[in-house]
């Protein structure tokens, strides 16, 4: 990899969430870059604080009641978390683009899909200078992208609500959407996780496709690995906050370095072999009160003493593969 | 784990929940000052006879050198044109306010519920839409319109305002539960009542009811207020408590006449139905908050 | 959708005729003598006798709704014993005064209410949200009629701001009569001083209209707004680009009236009857008031007609309110069609 600035980079990030129990220190320091035309994948169990980072990234963190602690986040050599509100919208707006979980959610009910779409479109070629374009190319734009999603009778959709759609038209469209600015990053937030198996399969490869073809930088968020295989080229594995093993896809799956890395690998159930395992013991940390040293420790079975005090840094295991434990120190 | 650590974990999370629920309430400081305002309201109206200063004003009582003061150190609000003093009569007039609202939600409560759960239980069935279609009647002119007309009609004094108003508060009651009772009809476990044979009043009270509570309360809290609203409305338009009674209402009609040279027979007993009113709808408020499922 | 509003109509004719039976019921069965109350009690044995036959009171329930029943379908109303008129000039007179009243409040609370609303929803927790909040709560507190009294001790007899009572000063002659509102009638004919006196004295019985329903309404507003900013498509219109100012004005707002608006309609009940309230205290000569006479005085035929005229008001207003939700929110629309 050349050694350009890198696309986003994110650096000791800390957000807390303050609650009726108490103050939630949910992120604890992640680290994370990504480059241009880079296709990352972000794999951590349900809880782990993936979808913080991205709304920290993105800056639609409800900020009271989190709040953005400590840490830089890098894009494009700014940091963004030092700007005002009307900078980063300008200044992100054309950047980054997100596909998030919930495509029900991420779509206005009372308004029609063509309606905001075309909207996104005209706010697009604004934002890039463009002169105006007649209502008529814009709606044409509007089922262009469409049909890269692969959807059937694109002018049908353009008339319907959200409700009228099923849950897979509903996160094409969502995916068209986030197409429809010219961005530099995509980050996609589980796009598949509330779909059915069959869709999932589809979505994951026009994903695929279209990020080729747009040569666009991705942060694929997942607690799934076998998604990761296919189609990343490098993983960042996250536990409890921290980003713990950063590696190329086929690094981290010939050589699993962090024991969380490893006991993941292991739970995939294998057909050969054993049969299914166990699991990992023990249960993600309760962030009120989050162990002290590195957060994994309670349930690694290769804690040693100072794991318990300190919190490890990064350690290079091999090109470019970084491991946060003190077994590699 | 063993069926005792089942049950002891079951029961730990119940005492959670109320305490969280207190919790809830408590950290809306309005809430907390409606709790204390209408604990000293009641307090207040409970020992009137024992704490005001001159009882004997509550009633038919004359002293007309003293008439029309304005508010001093002897008569805190003042008297009015027949010498009586004005702030014990407010305090007396706390009395028939809160009788009223629980008289009338005493008697129009039970029977809305009880019909609310039976027309949303036999959805579709004649038995529904009878008891909605009556319902909708009601529910077509505002509760004030009906009860001042059945008021008016017969001779106005506190009972029959009671009747009345009572007469148009159940469809609501019965709106709401049957709102409730339909949405829960087709939930799990109110077949699986069925099936093993339960009682239909077993499934209505003993399955279906506990999940109305919460709404019930709410609404029972904030009706509290309304009810004395009406009733002071009723009162104001002379269909009410009748004088020489001390009606809050009833106080301000009397005190209007004089505005703006007497304003204190007419604005203190206003303010004062003021803050029982408000005292009820901010623990209602609270109320609302602590049910409410807080997402995250 | 024309399917939904026709048996929304039908719906509602069947209501009224309910509610007809009702009150003409409850009129017709309260103790007292209803001619002998009209003619006084100076009035003889043979006059009360007459009137009696007349009013068909001497004959079985159903006989005297039927052929009551009939006459309103005449579009007769039946004969006030308190104004010895036709009900219905009565309401022709009367009705114009409370309808004008009616749409002014509404027009205030729309503008402060949903402007207050709005601001405090969006700048949340802010000083401005903490005090509308504040005065929202005791707005929704405080009676119509004690309003009334307040509004008047400060504008009327302190400041001296706003007359006291009426729709016009006694010196004046109220406009000619086009729509019955004199405002409108006084700018349509040219008399401005006279309309603006008109506007003068609807100022102060609206206002005590319009206080409960700019805190209820504003609350929700507030609320509705503020919910929904945290929705995640407020932030998916924001990452994909679509301008600050836009995501409020069409994307937030439309689904945040939403439950504004299904309220409006429950409110035209409270605003309805506290009218009665208002227009007692200004001596407003209008709809309400009338009622509240004919109430009083044991008035049957204006009793069951006043009723009546309030319930199809309401019915019309839930109707159009539930169109204009219908036409807001296409989730309801569709699930309506697809059954």
């Amino acid at each position: 990899m050349s050694k350009m600035t890198p696309l986003l980079e994110i650096k000791n990030l800390h957000v807390h969430f303050k609650t009726y129990e108490g103050e939630l220190k949910v992120l604890n320091g992640v680290d994370m870059t990504i480059g241009e035309g880079e296709k990352l994948g972000l794999v951590g169990e349900t809880g782990c604080g993936k979808t913080t980072t991205m709304k920290s990234v993105l800056r639609i963190l409800p900020i009271p009641p989190a709040k953005i602690s400590a840490g830089e986040i890098f894009y494009q050599g700014r940091d963004i978390l030092k700007m005002k509100s009307n900078e980063v919208r300008s200044f992100i707006k054309e950047g980054i683009t997100a596909i998030f979980q919930d495509p029900m959610a991420a779509l206005n009910p009372v308004f029609t899909i063509g309606y905001q779409l075309q909207d996104i479109i005209k706010q697009s070629l604004k934002a890039q200078g463009q002169k105006r374009l007649s209502k008529e190319e814009v709606r044409s734009r509007a089922v262009a992208v469409l049909r890269e999603t692969d959807m059937p009778d694109p002018e049908r959709i353009l008339r319907s609500y959200s409700i009228q759609l099923s849950g897979g038209m509903r996160q094409r469209v969502c995916i068209s959407e986030a197409l429809s600015t010219v961005a530099k990053l995509l980050i996609a937030d589980e796009p598949t996780t509330n779909l059915d198996v069959t869709i999932q399969d589809q979505i994951l490869r026009r994903l695929d496709k279209l990020v080729l073809t747009r040569k666009t930088s991705i942060l694929f968020i997942t607690h799934s690995l076998g998604v990761i295989k296919n189609l990343m080229e490098r993983v960042c594995i996250m536990y409890a906050g921290n980003i713990v093993e950063a590696a190329t896809t086929e690094d981290v799956f010939a050589d699993p370095s962090h024991p969380y890395t490893r006991a993941l690998l292991s739970t995939v159930p294998k057909l050969t072999g054993q049969g299914v395992s166990e699991g990992i013991q023990g249960r993600i940390p309760d962030y009120l009160n989050p162990p002290e040293g590195c957060r994994f420790h309670p349930r690694c079975n290769k804690a040693m003493p100072i794991c318990k005090k300190e919190s490890p840094p990064f350690f290079n295991v091999g090109n470019s593969h970084k491991v946060a434990c003190f077994l590699y120190s | 784990m063993s069926k005792t650590e089942l049950l002891v974990a079951a029961l730990s999370r119940r005492r959670v929940n109320l305490s969280k629920g207190w919790y809830k309430f408590s950290r809306n400081p309005l809430s907390i000052f409606g709790l204390i305002t209408l604990f000293l309201v009641i307090l207040v109206a409970v020992l009137a006879p024992y704490i005001t200063p001159y009882p004997e004003h509550a009633g038919a009582f004359t002293n007309l050198r003293e008439s029309s003061q304005p508010p001093s150190l002897t008569h805190l609000f003042g008297t009015d044109t027949l010498g009586r003093d004005i702030f014990t009569r407010v305090i007396f007039g706390y009395r028939f306010s809160l009788l009223l609202a629980v008289v009338v939600l005493s008697l129009s409560i039970p029977p809305g519920v009880i019909l609310g759960l039976i027309a949303g239980y036999y959805q579709g069935r004649w038995i529904e839409i009878a008891i909605m279609r009556i319902t909708d009647i009601f529910l077509a002119v505002p509760p004030l319109v009906l009860a001042l007309a059945i008021t008016a009609m017969l001779s106005p004094n506190l009972f029959n305002q009671m009747m009345a108003i009572s007469l148009m508060w159940w469809p609501w009651y019965c709106r709401l539960i049957y709102t409730v009772t339909a949405s829960l009809r087709h939930e799990y476990f109110v077949y699986e009542g069925e099936l093993i044979g339960a009682s239909k009043t077993h499934i209505l009270f003993k399955e279906i009811l506990p999940n109305c509570i919460a709404p019930i309360l709410t609404k029972m809290t904030l009706d509290m207020g309304f009810v004395i609203m009406v009733g002071a409305s009723l009162s104001f338009i002379g269909l009410g408590v009748q004088p020489p009674k001390p009606g809050l209402g009833t106080m301000v009609a009397d005190g209007a006449k004089r505005l703006p040279d007497e304003w204190w027979s007419a604005v203190f007993p206003a303010i004062a139905i003021v803050i029982v009113i408000l005292a009820f709808n901010l623990i209602g408020d609270g109320l609302r908050d602590m049910f409410s499922v807080e997402e995250h | 959708m024309s399917r939904f509003i026709v048996l929304r109509l039908l719906h509602t004719i069947f209501v009224l005729f309910g509610l007809s039976l009702f009150i003409f019921f409850i009129a017709r069965v309260m103790p007292g003598d209803p001619a002998r109350v009209a003619l006084g009690s100076l009035a003889t044995e043979e006059q009360v006798q007459k009137l009696t036959e007349q009013m068909h009171l001497d004959k079985s329930f159903p006989v005297q709704y039927y052929s009551w029943l009939k006459s309103v379908l005449h579009g007769n109303l039946g004969k006030s014993l308190y104004t010895q008129r036709p009900v219905t000039t009565d309401l022709k007179e009367y009705l114009p005064a409370t309808v004008e009243l009616i749409l002014f409040s509404f027009l205030i609370s729309l503008v402060i209410g949903q402007v207050t609303g709005i601001l405090a929803g969006y700048f949340r927790n802010s000083w401005f949200d903490g005090l509308s909040r504040l005065t929202s709560y005791v707005g929704v507190a405080i009676p119509p009629f004690a309003v009334a009294i307040f509004l008047l001790l400060i504008f009327s007899y302190i400041l001296k701001f706003t007359p006291v009572v009426g729709r016009l000063s006694l010196t004046m002659n109220p406009p000619p009569q086009i729509t019955g509102f004199f405002i409108i009638d006084g700018l349509i004919a040219g008399q401005l001083g006279i309309a603006l006196e008109a506007l003068k004295h609807i100022l102060l019985p609206a206002a005590s209209l319009a206080v409960a329903h700019i805190a209820q309404e504003g609350r929700i507003t507030r609320s509705s707004i503020a919910e929904n900013l945290q929705k995640d498509y407020v932030a998916a219109h924001s990452v994909y680009g679509i301008p600050r100012r836009s995501i409020i004005f069409k994307y937030l707002l439309k689904p945040s009236l939403i439950p504004t608006v299904s309220i409006m309609g429950l409110d035209f009940a409270f605003l309805i009857s506290n009218a009665f309230l208002v227009e007692v205290v200004f001596m407003w000569p209008g709809f309400s008031r009338y009622a509240v006479t004919v109430m009083l005085n044991k008035d049957l035929n204006a009793i069951v007609a006043v009723v009546l005229v309030i319930g199809v008001a309401f019915a019309m207003v839930n109707v159009i309110v539930d169109i204009v939700i219908a036409f807001l929110d296409p989730r309801i629309r569709l699930r309506r069609r697809e059954g």
